[in-house]
């Protein structure tokens, strides 16, 4: 997907192009947390900690959604 | 941290609506969201701190507003079943049946059931009224509330739509009541939909390429909700493997 996105740059804004590229990205991050969590790692602690690494990752995903969506409006507000 | 990205949806929603604009970035967001989510189906024990934050972040990503378990268990008689896993159910699919795993979107089925109802019993109306309620409502409905439904929910469709044909595998789940066979023909009809959508956007948009990009106002009213994002007109029959990925 992140090919296809960079690749082409489908979308008609060039930074939905990025954010979309960025949201794949940070998908692929949190897949590899997933190996982290097998039964390789049996620490607790540790497993707390990816587990936060998730939330962390996560939580910056949905404010850079978030703050994205947020200047849109605010523009299409202040434009009428 | 859930509950503040719950309001600013919400928000966002309202002023959209306020200003007449698109939601499609919102759920474009919403997407990616449903993809990590469904994450935590994959079967590793994920840490406590992380599921009672995906828990949260489920109640804004699988649009399920209103409680409808126990009207679905009074109305069809589902019968208790386990899930899957431990991690199916706390992702939410806490049943196997398919209506009850939809929660409030299975509503969406029943709203466009008795719209049809509706259109098909005024379509003898001469009053140029109902005509023009009639025409907005065929609008909105066909084809892009639905292709947006579909395009929204695809994935927690396809994992509702598996779990539910699991029933016919598994001896151990009660499958001889109305409810279930129900459940199974609404979910199977479902498949349907939803395997032959990627082909379908596929085939159709590429072949009707040149409506797109001569700006067909009647073509962007119904099928908009595919394309209205991308960039057409530069990369050409090409930007459609989006949407069908």
């Amino acid at each position: 997907m992140i090919i296809l996105v960079g690749q082409l740059r489908p979308y008609k804004l060039p930074m939905d192009n990025y954010i979309d590229m960025a949201n794949e990205f940070a998908i692929c991050i949190l897949i590899y947390h997933l190996i982290c969590l097998t039964d390789f790692v049996l620490d607790a602690a540790a497993r707390q900690s990816i587990g936060g690494s998730v939330i962390a990752l996560v939580t910056l995903l949905l404010v850079c959604n978030l703050g994205y969506l947020s200047k849109n409006i605010i523009a299409k507000v202040v434009r009428k | 941290m859930a509950l503040a990205a719950g309001g600013a949806v919400l928000s966002y929603v309202v002023i959209n609506i306020i200003l007449k604009g698109s939601l499609q970035q919102l759920f474009q967001s919403i997407k990616k969201l449903q993809i990590v989510v469904h994450m935590s189906l994959v079967n590793v024990s994920m840490p406590g701190n992380a599921s009672i934050f995906f828990s949260y972040l489920l109640q804004i990503v699988a649009f399920d507003v209103i409680p409808t378990d126990n009207a679905y268990d009074a109305v069809f008689g589902f019968e208790e079943s386990q899930p899957v896993s431990t991690n199916f159910e706390l992702t939410g699919y806490e049943s196997v049946y398919f209506i009850r795993n939809m929660g409030s979107m299975y509503l969406l089925y029943v709203l466009t059931l008795i719209t049809l109802l509706l259109l098909a019993a005024t379509s003898c109306s001469e009053s140029m009224k109902v005509h023009e309620y009639r025409q907005m409502v065929k609008e909105k409905l066909f084809w892009s509330g639905i292709l947006a439904f579909i395009e929204d929910t695809y994935i927690i469709l396809c994992v509702s739509f598996s779990l539910n044909l699991a029933v016919l595998y598994d001896e151990t789940t009660p499958d001889s009541h109305f409810g279930s066979i129900f459940s199974l023909v609404t979910a199977i009809a479902t498949g349907a939909v939803l395997f032959s959508m990627p082909i379908i956007v596929g085939v159709y948009f590429p072949r009707n390429i040149d409506k797109i990009n001569e700006c067909d106002i009647e073509f962007k009213q119904t099928f908009g909700v595919v394309f209205e994002e991308l960039n057409v007109k530069r990369h050409g029959k090409s930007v459609f493997a989006l949407p069908v990925y």
